[in-house]
């Protein structure tokens, strides 16, 4: 993968964020409870990913320490949007427990200039488990009719396809750096399905369950 | 990690775990959607079978109720009416012309038929709902029912229970209905010499079995029969469902037949004797 089509991507996916974001602010009133929480998780990613990019293409300084704090507000986020197909117990335990984790991990141990490896593939690990336990709720409760319908459903789709390309990267990133073309090349797929991911939170957006 | 080799080999791992992930993932997806779509349509199929066995119940109680008016209006055309007209026309005769012993003849012949049209008039409510039931509960109403069985066909009958409890007066109702439906067809179809009910009480429900030696039938057969749809059998499953209980129907043909029912008791106690709601 050529250097100029990793950075199309790259910028592609810094900039599709602007799709859903903008969808949500005429969408937001017509949410339901269930997805009331999609077009923060959007904006979230969104103003991040523009703000990772401003720092490093306009003040040229090292931008890797928003990465620590979108890794953990993004999992709280998706934790919440996640809540009802999990137990309350196991719930509530992710939900303290991995951002306490990952914020002791990137004080102390990965420290915030560097790239929060563990902290994101942790994090990977357990959204496929929350887009899993997702699944098999819905195959044991039989009250969705309509899949295409249900705005969960792309999430979890995005968030399994996002996180499965993404874990060999996340766990392989301190190798990968110092290789360029390497490092190039992974960053272009994991833009790849950055944008499919966004691609399916701007789908959960544009679609409404019926009631 | 700075020669070629290595290189290769992160590159190597990479992509074949990428791949392979990114193709589970799409796999467990593609299995989700298959697997959620059969198993909606299962759930429809399920859900009309349940519709059109509701329906089936309903036409079963709409026919039995037409049935039973047909019945009522035959009974009361051909006896209460015949009786009711003889009357009217020996009371029509009387009068002070008449000589004594001829005026003593038609009273005595009307008083006859009066009589007769009350004895009828009894004989058809008691059908209808025997007042045993209303006053002394299922066991005694059954008694009654198989001694009717036993002079009309000469059947050996045998009932037996271990209690004589009340419950609700409707639920005894239904259930009276049922062992009317499996006594009238052992008097009407089975050609049967013995005919046994036996009641087993418990605290929490009520078991009975039916047994008669009947010729039997083939279940399957009778139930796909066009017009006249195992009208009987629906008609003991509509009580049975309102009953809230299990009913087994086992037969086959020369074997006689075999009815289990099961229904739960909440309320086993003596019961005064009501209105008929059901």
């Amino acid at each position: 993968m050529s250097e100029e089509l990793v950075r199309i991507l790259n910028s592609f996916a810094a900039y599709i964020g602007l799709i859903p974001s903008i969808l949500a602010f005429f969408k937001i009133k017509k949410i339901t409870d269930k997805s009331s929480l999609i077009p923060y998780l959007v904006w979230w990613g969104t103003l991040i990913g523009l703000f990772a990019m401003f720092i490093a293409t306009y003040l040229h300084q090292p931008n890797l320490f928003l990465l620590h704090i979108y890794t953990i507000v993004d999992f709280i986020l998706l934790s919440l949007i996640f809540k009802p197909v999990l137990p309350q117990l196991l719930s509530r335990l992710l939900l303290f427990g991995y951002p306490l984790f990952a914020t002791i991990n990137s004080v102390f141990f990965e420290q915030l200039k560097t790239e929060n490896v563990l902290n994101r593939t942790l994090s990977a690990l357990i959204l496929m488990f929350y887009a899993l336990s997702f699944f098999t709720k819905t195959l044991r409760e039989m009250k969705i009719l309509n899949l295409e319908k249900e705005p969960l459903f792309w999430i979890s789709i995005g968030v399994l396809f996002y996180n499965a390309a993404s874990f060999f990267i996340f766990l392989f990133s301190h190798y990968l750096t110092p290789i360029h073309n390497l490092w190039f090349t992974y960053f272009g797929i994991h833009a790849i399905f950055t944008i499919l991911l966004y691609i399916c939170y701007t789908i959960a957006l544009w679609v409404q369950p019926k009631q | 990690m700075g020669s070629t080799e290595a290189i290769n080999n992160l590159s190597f791992q990479l992509t074949f775990g990428i791949t392979g992930m990114v193709l589970l993932v799409s796999f467990i997806i593609v299995f989700f959607i298959v697997y959620q779509r059969r198993l909606l349509q299962q759930q429809l199929s399920s859900q009309q079978m349940e519709v059109s066995y509701q329906k089936e119940l309903l036409t079963a109680g709409i026919l039995a109720q037409e049935a039973e008016r047909k019945r009522m209006a035959i009974e009361l055309h051909d006896s209460i009416g015949g009786l009711l007209s003889a009357a009217k026309i020996y009371v029509s005769n009387v009068s002070q012309e008449l000589a004594a012993p001829q005026f003593s003849l038609f009273k005595e012949k009307a008083l006859q038929a009066l009589n007769e049209n009350i004895q009828e008039v009894r004989t058809i409510t008691n059908d209808l709902l025997p007042q045993s039931l209303e006053r002394l509960g299922i066991v005694s109403a059954t008694r009654g029912l198989l001694e009717k069985l036993q002079e009309l066909k000469q059947i050996k009958v045998d009932l037996q229970a271990n209690a004589e409890e009340r419950f609700e007066g409707d639920r005894e109702k239904a259930l009276f209905r049922i062992l009317q439906e499996l006594v009238h067809n052992a008097l009407k179809y089975s050609e049967a010499k013995n005919v046994a009910i036996h009641f087993q009480f418990s605290d929490t429900q009520l078991m009975v079995q039916y047994q008669d030696d009947g010729k039997g039938f083939d279940r399957a057969a009778y139930e796909q029969r066009p017009g006249r749809k195992s009208f009987g059998l629906k008609n003991m499953e509509r009580h049975m469902a309102f009953l809230n209980g299990e009913l087994n129907y086992k037969t086959s043909p020369g074997n006689g037949v075999e009815v289990n029912l099961n229904l739960p008791l909440n309320t086993v106690k003596q019961i005064e004797p009501h209105g008929n709601t059901y």
